[in-house]
C-alpha cells in the first residue's frame, strides 16, 4: 500500500498541472469558441521567462526573488496572450471569419512560439530555484515532496479564484453571457473586445504559471509544450468542456490514472503519454461532454 | 546562456577572422579549416560548447605563430544538427578550400557529411560523436576522436565488477539517444552475466518518474544504471529516487558530465558515479582548464576539451606532413601515435596507428563521482579490473 499512497500524491500533483493547462484552454474556449492549441507553448515560454527573470542564466544582471519574479513573468505572459490575440485572432474576427480560422492561425502561432523558445532558451533544460525542495515528506499514509504539495496548493488557489470570478463577479458574469450568446451579450452592453483580450491574456497567464512551476522541478525545456497541450486538452474533455470544476476534475483524474496505470498494469513504461490519448479518444466517443455536464454556451 | 554562447562563438569567429586577415596581409594565405556545428538545432546544447573549445584552440595556435608559418582560419557552417543539411554544408566547406573539416554536430549529421569528404578526400574529424558505426563507412579520411558508446559500457561494467553488484536495474528515457544506450548496456550486462531485474523508460514529456522508480524499488536491485539522456527526464529520475527514499547506488553515463545537472538536479545526485572521457587530474586537462577559465571565466567541461583536441590533432598532422594538401594531412593523421591530448585518462593520447580510425584510447574512459553537488576526479579508469 505504500506505493499506492505515494502515487496518489505524485499523480495528484501531475494532475494539477494538467488541470491548469485545461483551464488555460477553457478560458479562451468558453467566451470565444476557439480551441487554442498554442497554450503548451505559453507554458514553455513561461518557464524560460522564469529562468530569465529569476536566475542569471539567460539574462545575467537580473535575478528576482521567487514571488516578485513570478509576478513579472505572469505580467509578461498576459502581454503575450493579448499580443497573440491582436495579431492572430482579431484580424480574422474583424473579417467575420469562423472560429476555425482563428484555430488554424493559432496553430501557426504555436510553431512560431516553439522556434522563439528554442532560440531564446536553447535546447537544454534550464532550472529555476524551486521554492521548496524534493526531500521526502510523510503525512499519515501519504508521502510526497514539499514541491509537489506546493504545486497542489497553488492549483487549488487558482481554481478557487477563477471559480469565484465566474460565479461571484459582474465581470465573470459578462464572460458567462458571452459564452452563452455573443450577440445577445453585446446587445446587453458587454464589451466583446475586452472580454476576448482578457480571455487570451488570462489563458496565457495560467499556462505561464504551469511553465514556472515546471521550471522549478524538471527545468524549463523547449519541448515541454506538446505533451502539456495533449494532457490539458484531455483534462478538459474528461472533466467537461466548458466548466471550471470540470478542468480540475479531469486533470486530477488523468494524473492519477497515468500514475496507477504505469505502476500496476502490465504496459510498457514508455507508453505513459499514450494514456491521455486513449482516455481522450474514449471520452470523445463515449461521453463527449465529459463527466460534468456543460451549462450551455459553445 | 544560449545567447551568451552564440555571442561567444560569433565574437571569437570575428576575432579569428581579423587575426587571420592581419596575418595574411603580413605573410601568406591562411590555412582554412571548416567546422560543422549545430548552432540552432536540438543538439546545439553540446555542439556549441565543443565548438567553443575548437575556437579557443585555434586562437592559441595562431597566437603562437600558426602552423607552417601560416595562420589558421576557421570557417563555421551551421548544419542545424540536421542530416539533410550537413552534406550540403560540407560541400560548401570543401568548395571554400578547407584542408580539413571538424564535425562538432551530432552523429547523424556527421554521417551524412562523410559522403562528401570521402569523395573529395578531405580529412574529417568527429570531435565528440559516440555512435558505433561511423568508422565502418568507406572513408579512409574520416576519424572519430571521442569514445564510442560501447567503450563506456565496458568501462562501467569493469567498475561494476569491482563492486560485486549481483543484480541491477536499467532506467532510460524513450529518446533515440537513450534507447541506443539502453540497448548497449543491456547487451553488455548480458555478456557479463549480470541479471537485469527491472528495465524502465521515462517518456519524454512526462511529469513524474515515480511509477517507474517504484517498480525498480520493488525489484530490489543492488544498483541502478541511469542512462536517460534528456534533461527533464534525468532530473525526474533523481527527484523520484529521493522522494521514494531509495538507497541503491546509481551508475550514470557520459551525459551526467554536463554541469547543467548540478543546477537542475542540485543536491539530488550525491553518491552517483558516471563514466566520463575527461579526467580532471590529467596534466593536460589541468592546463586546459586553467587556460579556459582564464579566457571565459567559467569551468571547462569535457565538451570544450573535445573541440580543443580536434585542433591539436590537425595541427600536429599538418606539421608532420609539412603540407596542407588534404591527402598528406589524411595520411599523417592515420599515422598519429602517442600524441598527448586533453581528453582521456591519465597517460592516454591519440593513437590511430592500430589501423583503427577511432583514435580514443580503449583504456581512456574514466569513472567519476558526484559528491557535495560537485564532480570528483577519476575513481576508476579503463576496462580492466
Amino acid at each position: 500500500m505504500q506505493d499506492f499512497f505515494e502515487l496518489i500524491v505524485s499523480g495528484f500533483a501531475s494532475g494539477c498541472l494538467y488541470s491548469l493547462m485545461g483551464l488555460s484552454f477553457l478560458l479562451v474556449m468558453r467566451p470565444t469558441g476557439v480551441v487554442n492549441f498554442a497554450v503548451g507553448q505559453y507554458a514553455m515560454l513561461g518557464g524560460f521567462a522564469a529562468v530569465a527573470v529569476m536566475t542569471t542564466i539567460l539574462i545575467p544582471p537580473i535575478a528576482l526573488p521567487y514571488v516578485p519574479g513570478l509576478l513579472v513573468v505572469l505580467a509578461l505572459m498576459a502581454l503575450l496572450g493579448a499580443a497573440v490575440e491582436w495579431i492572430a485572432v482579431k484580424p480574422l474576427v474583424d473579417r467575420g471569419a469562423p472560429p476555425v480560422a482563428s484555430m488554424l492561425s493559432l496553430l501557426g502561432v504555436l510553431i512560431v512560439l516553439l522556434e522563439v523558445g528554442a532560440r531564446f532558451g536553447g535546447t537544454e533544460a534550464l532550472p529555476t530555484e524551486p521554492p521548496f525542495g524534493f526531500r521526502r515528506v510523510e503525512f499519515g499514509p501519504f508521502a510526497g515532496t514539499p514541491q509537489s504539495l506546493f504545486t497542489i496548493a497553488v492549483t487549488l488557489v487558482i481554481f478557487a479564484a477563477v471559480w469565484l470570478f465566474f460565479e461571484r463577479t459582474l465581470w465573470g458574469r459578462a464572460f458567462e453571457a458571452v459564452s452563452l450568446d455573443r450577440r445577445a451579450a453585446q446587445l446587453m452592453g458587454v464589451n466583446l473586445r475586452l472580454v476576448t483580450v482578457s480571455a487570451f491574456a488570462s489563458s496565457a497567464v495560467v499556462a505561464g504559471l504551469v511553465g514556472v512551476l515546471i521550471s522549478g522541478t524538471t527545468g524549463a525545456y523547449y519541448q515541454v509544450g506538446m505533451a502539456l497541450t495533449v494532457q490539458g486538452f484531455t483534462a478538459l474533455v474528461v472533466g467537461g468542456v466548458g466548466r471550471v470544476d470540470g478542468a480540475l476534475l479531469g486533470g486530477v483524474l488523468l494524473g492519477l490514472l497515468e500514475a496507477l496505470v504505469m505502476r500496476y498494469l502490465p504496459v510498457s513504461s514508455s507508453m505513459t503519454l499514450a494514456v491521455p490519448l486513449v482516455v481522450l479518444l474514449a471520452f470523445l466517443v463515449l461521453r463527449p461532454h465529459g463527466l460534468l455536464a456543460n451549462r450551455g454556451g459553445h | 546562456m544560449m545567447f551568451s554562447l552564440n555571442l561567444s562563438i560569433a565574437t571569437s569567429t570575428a576575432a579569428l577572422g581579423l587575426l587571420a586577415a592581419a596575418g595574411g596581409a603580413q605573410s601568406q594565405e591562411t590555412i582554412k579549416v571548416g567546422v560543422l556545428v549545430d548552432q540552432t538545432g536540438k543538439t546545439s546544447f553540446y555542439s556549441q560548447p565543443v565548438t567553443e573549445g575548437t575556437l579557443m584552440a585555434v586562437e592559441e595556435v595562431n597566437a603562437a605563430g600558426g602552423v607552417l608559418g601560416r595562420q589558421i582560419e576557421l570557417i563555421l557552417e551551421d548544419d542545424n544538427g540536421r542530416p539533410d543539411l550537413s552534406a550540403t554544408k560540407a560541400r560548401k566547406l570543401v568548395d571554400d578550400g578547407v584542408v580539413a573539416i571538424i564535425s562538432n554536430s551530432n552523429s547523424g549529421a556527421t554521417r551524412q557529411a562523410i559522403s562528401v569528404t570521402a569523395e573529395s578526400l578531405t580529412p574529417q574529424l568527429a570531435s565528440a560523436n559516440s555512435a558505433e558505426t561511423l568508422t565502418t563507412l568507406d572513408n579512409s579520411c574520416f576519424f572519430q576522436l571521442g569514445p564510442v558508446e560501447s567503450l563506456q559500457v565496458k568501462t562501467m561494467l569493469a567498475f561494476t565488477k569491482t563492486k560485486g553488484y549481483g543484480k541491477v536495474a536499467l532506467v532510460g528515457d524513450n529518446s533515440g539517444l537513450s534507447t541506443a544506450a539502453v540497448d548497449q548496456f543491456r547487451m553488455g550486462l548480458g555478456e557479463a552475466g549480470v541479471p537485469i531485474v527491472e528495465e524502465q523508460l521515462i517518456p519524454v514529456g512526462s511529469q513524474t518518474a515515480v511509477p517507474q522508480l517504484q517498480k525498480v524499488r520493488a525489484a530490489e536491485p543492488n544498483a541502478i544504471y541511469q542512462v536517460a539522456q534528456i534533461g527533464p527526464q534525468v532530473v525526474q529520475f533523481f527527484q523520484a529516487y529521493q522522494q521514494l527514499g531509495m538507497k541503491q547506488p546509481i551508475l550514470g553515463t557520459f551525459n551526467l558530465s554536463s554541469s547543467s545537472y548540478l543546477t537542475t538536479a542540485k543536491g539530488l545526485m550525491d553518491g552517483t558515479v558516471f563514466t566520463d572521457a575527461f579526467d580532471p587530474e590529467k596534466p593536460e586537462a589541468i592546463a586546459f582548464s586553467e587556460r579556459f577559465k582564464a579566457k571565459f571565466d567559467k569551468e571547462a567541461t569535457s565538451l570544450e576539451a573535445y573541440g580543443h583536441d580536434s585542433v591539436v590533432l590537425i595541427v600536429d598532422a599538418i606539421k608532420r606532413a609539412n603540407s596542407t594538401e588534404r591527402p598528406a594531412i589524411c595520411k599523417a593523421i592515420a599515422e598519429t601515435k602517442g600524441l598527448p591530448r586533453v581528453m582521456g585518462a591519465k597517460g592516454t593520447g591519440f593513437d590511430f596507428s592500430r589501423g583503427d580510425r577511432r583514435g580514443f584510447d580503449p583504456e581512456g574512459v574514466v569513472v567519476r563521482a558526484i559528491e557535495n553537488n560537485a564532480y570528483t576526479g577519476a575513481v576508476f579508469s579503463g576496462t580492466k579490473n
